[in-house]
């Protein structure tokens, strides 16, 4: 692929790798922003190389999500030492006033819900409702086997359908 | 788990969705981020590491590294003191002189 190519694969995948990016930072809007910013950059200036084993979005998530980890570990050693974040605290996708206010408030439910639960089943969730991936290209992404990735898919699933509880709220 | 939960986990993800691409920012936005953020953050990482490393230094020079020199310095005094002490004694009974010098002596070895 070519810079051209690559800056086209990374546009055409830009909504979907900003949704994930959110999911990995936990709703932190700025901090997805700066993940993905450091992304774009790392593939375009060729730091990461895309080897056609998967599909580019595959890959694209597996990139975004080693350097959200690596991102999260230098914020929590930032607080750890008591620099102040200036990337401010956790928004919730920088919500705005809206004409559909009941389906933004569920989406913040659910995003809540999502939070609780631990960063493999929400990782997984994300991947498979969100992305419509399957769970054998959610393993890939995450970097475990495809049955680890079943059992944070069911035991995920369970727990969520838990947290919404009621049919109602959601 | 029911087909239902499933059903009901998808409608809520596609409503998620729907409303996530509203507030994504546009791709060249997030391309074209300023770095100045990130620099400020470089610098204070540093600036935070370079003083966890002072401190660890410190640490290092006052815990370990400083009690060792204590214990070497009492070590190589008592040696003088064990070699010096029995010759003094004998000859400060037969000198006055030396009867002064010795608690001196004994006093400059013996202070930590």
């Amino acid at each position: 692929m070519d810079a051209q190519q690559l800056n086209e694969a990374l546009e055409a995948a830009h909504a979907h790798a900003y949704a994930w990016a959110l999911s990995c930072c936990r709703g932190d809007a700025d901090l997805a922003q700066e993940v993905l910013h450091d992304v774009y950059a790392t593939v375009l200036e060729g730091r990461a190389r895309f080897g056609g084993q998967s599909a580019f979005t595959t890959w694209l998530f597996a990139v975004i999500r080693f350097t959200a980890s690596k991102r999260r570990r230098r914020e929590w050693l930032t607080r750890f030492l008591f620099v102040a974040p200036e990337l401010g605290a956790h928004s919730t996708n920088g919500a705005t006033p809206s004409d559909d206010a009941e389906a933004e408030s569920r989406a913040s439910r659910l995003r809540a819900a999502l939070n609780e639960l631990p960063a493999r089943q929400r990782e997984v969730l994300h991947l498979v409702f969100y992305e419509n991936l399957t769970v054998e290209a959610s393993a890939g992404v995450m970097g475990v086997s495809v049955g680890s990735a079943r059992t944070h898919y069911a035991r995920g699933k369970a727990k969520l359908a838990e947290l919404i509880g009621d049919p109602e709220t959601l | 788990m029911t087909q239902s939960d499933d059903a009901r986990i998808r409608r809520a993800f596609d409503e998620l969705r729907t409303t996530g691409v509203k507030h994504t920012p546009r791709f060249r936005a997030v391309l074209d981020r300023p770095a100045r953020m990130r620099r400020v953050r470089r610098a204070a990482l540093s600036a935070a590491a370079a003083v966890i490393a002072a401190v660890f230094l410190f640490a290092r020079v006052a815990l370990r590294d400083e009690p060792a020199a204590i214990a070497e310095w009492r070590a190589q005094s008592d040696e003088l003191m064990h070699t010096l002490t029995p010759s003094l004694e004998r000859l400060s009974t037969g000198s006055s002189a030396l009867n002064d010098l010795l608690p001196v002596t004994l006093q400059i070895g013996g202070v930590p």
